[in-house]
């Protein structure tokens, strides 16, 4: 089994070294570990030589949970309603985001808000379009496992794909 | 069939398990009435098609690559006793919770076609154990890594 750093604060990662972070935020004590980049002095950037393709992925997940993140907050403030339905969706990418953005490299998490939809007026499409976005996710995180070069971080990724899954689920069987 | 030569001894340790959850959930359901609990015999019979299922794929592909599947015992010990319905649920979400973690391992232990079917098997398995009275986790199937949801 993979036993290479799986998530490495984010200096460390910006250096192409890896040290265990996940255990800081996940409060579990794991060192699961991420292949570290290329080179110490490689660009952090998205598709830069030198990055890794795990570290890529946690990049570009970091932007979709940013987005579905944000999606959902909006969604909360404007239909109060629908608080009880999308507060658990909201918590467990909010969870995932913090894990994955301690791994993220720095110049990868540009400042102010992520772009999002539009939030319908209508309470009933509003939360249809929070379940499509959350099902997207999870099929981001699904895709990202299969595509992990490190098994223990595909893992870590399919058992967010599968969090989300299970709160999918409740969220479906409540409306 | 085409199968993914790696991860041979990873499949094995996955057929061990799902044949004590075979075992597991066909005790179960026949521990429970069907027409007293409709609702909780039906969870444990899909639960026991559906474990069977996994087992038989992963005898195939142990078997399409070339090696003789790992038997199943004669008999497992139940997690927990089964005298009522609350102790059936306790059991059977036990024993799901537990393959939902063994298809963790696969995901971290294989690649490529082997190991999407692996994820898709922790996705299921993950989604079954709510139908047990299962809490959500935060990162389900990574051996404890997050903490309930």
């Amino acid at each position: 089994m993979d036993s290479r750093p799986l998530l490495s604060r984010r200096t460390t990662l910006a250096a192409g070294l890896g040290t265990a972070g996940l255990a800081a935020a996940t409060g579990a004590g794991c060192s699961a570990r991420l292949p570290g980049s290329a080179s110490p002095a490689a660009s952090t950037k998205p598709g830069s030589e030198g990055v890794s393709p795990d570290v890529q992925i946690v990049v570009g997940l970091v932007g979709a949970m940013r987005r579905s993140v944000t999606l959902l907050e909006d969604t909360r403030a404007q239909h109060p309603k629908l608080a009880a339905q999308v507060t658990p969706l909201l918590a467990v990418q909010r969870r995932h985001l913090a894990v994955l953005r301690q791994a993220a490299p720095a110049d990868s998490l540009s400042a102010g808000r992520s772009s999002t939809p539009t939030v319908p007026a209508r309470a009933a499409r509003a939360m249809d379009q929070v379940l499509r976005t959350t099902e997207a996710l999870r099929t981001t995180c699904y895709s990202s496992a299969a595509a992990a070069e490190s098994g223990t971080f595909a893992r870590l990724l399919a058992g967010m794909g599968a969090g989300l899954s299970q709160r999918l689920a409740l969220a479906k069987a409540s409306r | 069939m085409k199968t993914d030569t790696t991860g041979i001894d990873s499949l094995q340790a996955t057929l061990a398990g799902e044949h004590a959850a075979v075992y597991v959930f066909g005790v179960l359901a026949a521990q429970t009435s069907q027409s007293a609990q409709p609702k909780l015999w039906g969870a444990l019979d899909e639960a026991y098609l559906w474990h069977r299922a996994a087992r038989d794929e992963l005898v195939a592909r142990i078997t399409a690559a070339g090696r003789a599947p790992v038997a199943a015992s004669v008999s497992y010990r139940l997690p927990n006793a089964v005298a009522n319905a609350g102790q059936v649920t306790a059991a059977a979400l036990l024993t799901e919770h537990r393959l939902t973690d063994v298809y963790g391992t696969l995901v971290a232990e294989t690649a490529g076609g082997l190991r999407r079917w692996a994820i898709r098997s922790l996705d299921e398995s993950a989604v079954r154990q709510l139908r047990f009275r299962g809490r959500p986790e935060i990162f389900p199937g990574t051996g404890g890594l997050g903490s309930q949801g």
